[in-house]
């Protein structure tokens, strides 16, 4: 019973538990054994880290208890079942279990979030042979979507499950092929996933924080920039909820790329909004970033302290104690500021404002120059003359040069990178690859270098507050004094990887790349 | 997995009765239970309305074929049953084959082990390489004893093989089928047993329910479970798991999905 869709069936909504028995032959040949209600909750991440997987989560309320199970699409054997009396959110919470190892590693700092929930009865019952012998069980299920986002529960379709009996496999392969043939039942589909997402107006992988911008390069450039603007707005309006009620630190991270992609499409691509327009909305976008930035720092501390715990010797792990205390206010004083922040009027006027001009007929103001070229051309000519940008400020750092350099470097290198991202639908998959592997590479090391500086210049600021404390405050002075130095080792390691990096990204083959995908699609702007 | 030989060298005393019983109650418990019907009359396998095999038990017995292919699901969930044959009529000579003849059973259990957590086996009466091959498979024998003279002096038959041969398997007696107005079985359930076995306190009465299961073909735990005789048996399994311990069932995850 590898593949259980051979064994379920999905019944007319009219059938009775009495009429399918008389329909397998009767009280002589069908036994009904009596039913059990139970309800059935699916969980994922707010993108879809375990269904991108293939796989499925789901709690079970049964008259057995209360279980968290993890299987694979379309097996009918789950990987691990436990036993759990809470809602599971946090993997950490989970008992240890191949489950738990296995979904925390996927969804890494991401919670997980109740997606759809169904009721059901399952009637059990039985075939019997001659000998009055059960040759086969069946189970009927009667199932109802019953989420919270819906007003009424939802029939679903009613189910029959058959269950072998050991040493009589042949008369459920009859009885299946009966169904299929004769009755012309259709085979149902192991685990009630998509029939319960769809009855909660879902879609499995309806979001995710990666680019993915159908356009054609043809296109008016600002029918593309209009179309890659809403779809920024619209992660960015999906992550208020989540980012407001810190559910995980992602939200407000996806929230924040969102507002930076749409800072930088608003600055790189010249020429083809209104002005007027592009000037208003660079200024509110703006006041965004900055009011969501503390929380932002404070959540990458956090994400960051087991790992601080970690490079310390056991005995010192301890003295962080203060460290992590101090975080945690601090979160929660800025998390409470953002929480206003993103619900006032403000906020409100910036989403509601800015998709009324992307979504108006014509965009208020004089268009610009651009607006009607093809996108094609526009975004190959902004591509290529910030890779050029890129290029000549990363061949001007030196060994000994200023960190700064580093920091502008990595700010048009993201630029660069946003570009390429939007745009990438018009370019061909398999030669973008090469481009954006060395970019990326490029850009964790810039990232690497001004991460770990940043967080140790706030350690050692944190560590000042802490000598003022006195005595008390010296073994976690002495804590932040080791992780500062390893920060700062980390980082000079990131400065030593900079020169072969770059040079990989500034390779004669990978200039070829861009001057063949960018430059010569450029026409007359390039 | 824990292996129960349900045993006695006399026939008639209630082991068909047993093993069904306590195998229902060991799989409703959650246990993943298996009973073995050795017994070439085949009652265990009648009682759980199996078809015995007429042969073919003779290649699973040389290892030919796996004792898996010849299970059979029962009517309870986490029940099955692997099925008598008529081949075991000469179970002794099958047996004797092998270079080591009286740890064979043994062997061919020791596959399913991660199936079951509870393989019971209902043996066949008289002494024999079968039941030697039993005593070294079994982690404990369970012995239904009527409180007769007769069966008293089986029992120390028994007692006296195992001493010969040094086995060690713990012997846990109890006494079956006894009727209350009898003034000898009120005696001899009164009286010390041979200190060489436990005597279980449990004692199963004579009732005629436990004769309606060739009729009912079930388990009489499951039609008459508060009967006098269903609860006997409830007692029994009761103190049978707390004596051999090591019977704890993992939940049972029986979710239509």
């Amino acid at each position: 019973m590898k593949d259980s869709s051979t064994n379920g069936f999905l019944l007319p909504h009219d059938l009775s538990p009495a009429r399918l028995v008389k329909r397998l032959g009767g009280d002589e040949r069908c036994q009904i054994d009596g039913s059990a209600e139970f309800s059935l909750t699916f969980y994922d991440s707010f993108d879809w880290r375990l269904h991108a997987a293939g796989l499925r989560l789901f709690q079970i309320d049964s008259p057995q208890g209360r279980f968290v199970r993890l299987k694979s699409e379309g097996s009918a054997e789950p990987i691990d079942s436990v036993l759990f009396e809470g809602d599971p959110a946090w993997p950490a919470d989970l008992p240890d279990s191949a489950l738990k190892t296995q979904v925390a590693k996927l969804l890494d700092m991401r919670v997980l979030l109740p997606l759809a929930r169904v009721r059901g009865e399952a009637i059990e019952l039985r075939l019997l042979n001659e000998d009055e012998k059960t040759t086969v069980r069946l189970q009927l299920l009667k199932l109802q979507s019953d989420s919270p986002e819906v007003d009424e529960p939802r029939a679903l379709w009613p189910r029959l499950r058959l269950l072998p009996v050991r040493g009589y496999e042949d008369d459920l392969q009859a009885l299946a092929t009966t169904f299929s043939a004769q009755m012309e039942w259709p085979h149902a589909k192991d685990c009630l996933f998509d029939e319960a997402i769809t009855a909660v107006g879902r879609e499995a992988g309806d979001y995710s924080s990666k680019l993915d911008i159908k356009l054609k390069p043809q296109q008016h450039a600002v029918d593309a920039m209009r179309k890659v603007l809403l779809n920024l707005l619209d992660t960015l309006q999906r992550n208020i909820p989540g980012a407001r009620a810190d559910l995980d630190s992602e939200f407000l991270h996806d929230l924040r790329v969102a507002t930076r992609r749409t800072r930088s499409a608003l600055a790189q691509v010249k020429h083809v909004l209104p002005d007027a327009l592009v000037a208003e909305f660079k200024q509110r976008f703006a006041w965004l970033g900055q009011v969501t930035g503390p929380t932002r720092d404070l959540d990458v501390f956090l994400l960051e302290l087991p790992h601080y715990r970690a490079s310390l010797p056991r005995a010192m792990a301890g003295d962080l104690d203060l460290l992590e205390q101090h975080l945690r206010d601090a979160h929660r004083r800025e998390q409470a500021k953002l929480k206003r922040a993103l619900g006032s009027a403000e906020m409100k006027g910036l989403v509601s404002d800015w998709r009324a001009a992307l979504e108006a007929d014509a965009l208020p103001g004089e268009a610009g120059w651009f607006a009607d070229l093809p996108i094609e051309q526009v975004a190959s000519q902004r591509i290529w003359r910030m890779y050029r940008k890129v290029r000549k400020l990363g061949r001007a750092i030196t060994d000994s040069g200023p960190p700064e350099a580093m920091h502008a470097l990595r700010k048009d290198c993201k630029k660069l990178r946003y570009l390429i991202e939007f745009f990438r639908n018009i370019y061909p998959d398999r030669e973008l690859k090469d481009i954006v592997r060395a970019l990326k590479d490029l850009l964790d090391t810039l990232g690497e270098y001004q991460d770990k500086e940043v967080q140790a210049e706030k350690l050692k600021a944190f560590a000042q507050e802490c000598v003022r404390d006195g005595p008390q405050g010296v073994p976690n002075v002495m804590a932040i004094g080791a992780l500062v130095a390893d920060l700062l080792r980390h980082q000079q390691q990131a400065h030593e990887r900079f020169a072969d990096c770059f040079a990989r990204f500034d390779s004669d083959a990978n200039r070829a790349r861009y001057k063949r995908l960018f430059k010569e699609r450029s026409g007359q702007l390039g | 997995m824990k292996i129960l030989g349900v045993y006695n060298i006399k026939g008639g005393v209630g082991k068909t009765a047993t093993a069904v019983n306590i195998g229902h109650l060991a799989a409703a418990s959650g246990l993943r239970t298996l009973i073995w019907d050795l017994d070439p009359q085949a009652a265990a396998t009648f009682y759980l309305r199996v078809k015995a095999k007429v042969k073919g038990s003779e290649k699973m017995l040389r290892g030919k074929r796996e004792l898996d292919d010849v299970v059979k699901g029962s009517d309870y969930p986490n029940l099955d049953l692997l099925p008598s044959d008529f081949s075991y009529r000469n179970m002794d000579l099958l047996l004797g084959e092998n270079k080591k003849p009286a740890m064979r059973l043994l062997k061919l259990l020791r596959p399913l082990s991660k199936q079951y957590d509870l393989v019971v086996l209902d043996c066949p009466p008289s002494i024999s390489l079968v039941s030697e091959n039993i005593f070294r498979a079994a982690d404990a024998l369970l012995l239904p004893t009527i409180p007769t003279t007769l069966s008293l002096r089986t029992l120390e038959q028994l007692l006296d093989f195992m001493q010969g041969h040094d086995l060690k398997t713990p012997v846990y007696a109890f006494y079956s089928m006894v009727d209350r107005r009898k003034r000898l079985h009120q005696d001899v359930v009164a009286s010390p047993g041979d200190p060489r076995c436990t005597v279980l306190n449990t004692v199963i009465p004579y009732a005629t329910e436990v004769e309606r299961m060739g009729l009912e073909r079930r388990a009489v735990t499951d039609y008459a479970p508060r009967s006098s005789a269903g609860r006997a048996y409830q007692a029994l399994w009761d103190e049978v798991r707390a004596k051999v311990g090591g019977l704890r069932p993992l939940p049972v995850f029986d979710s239509p999905f």
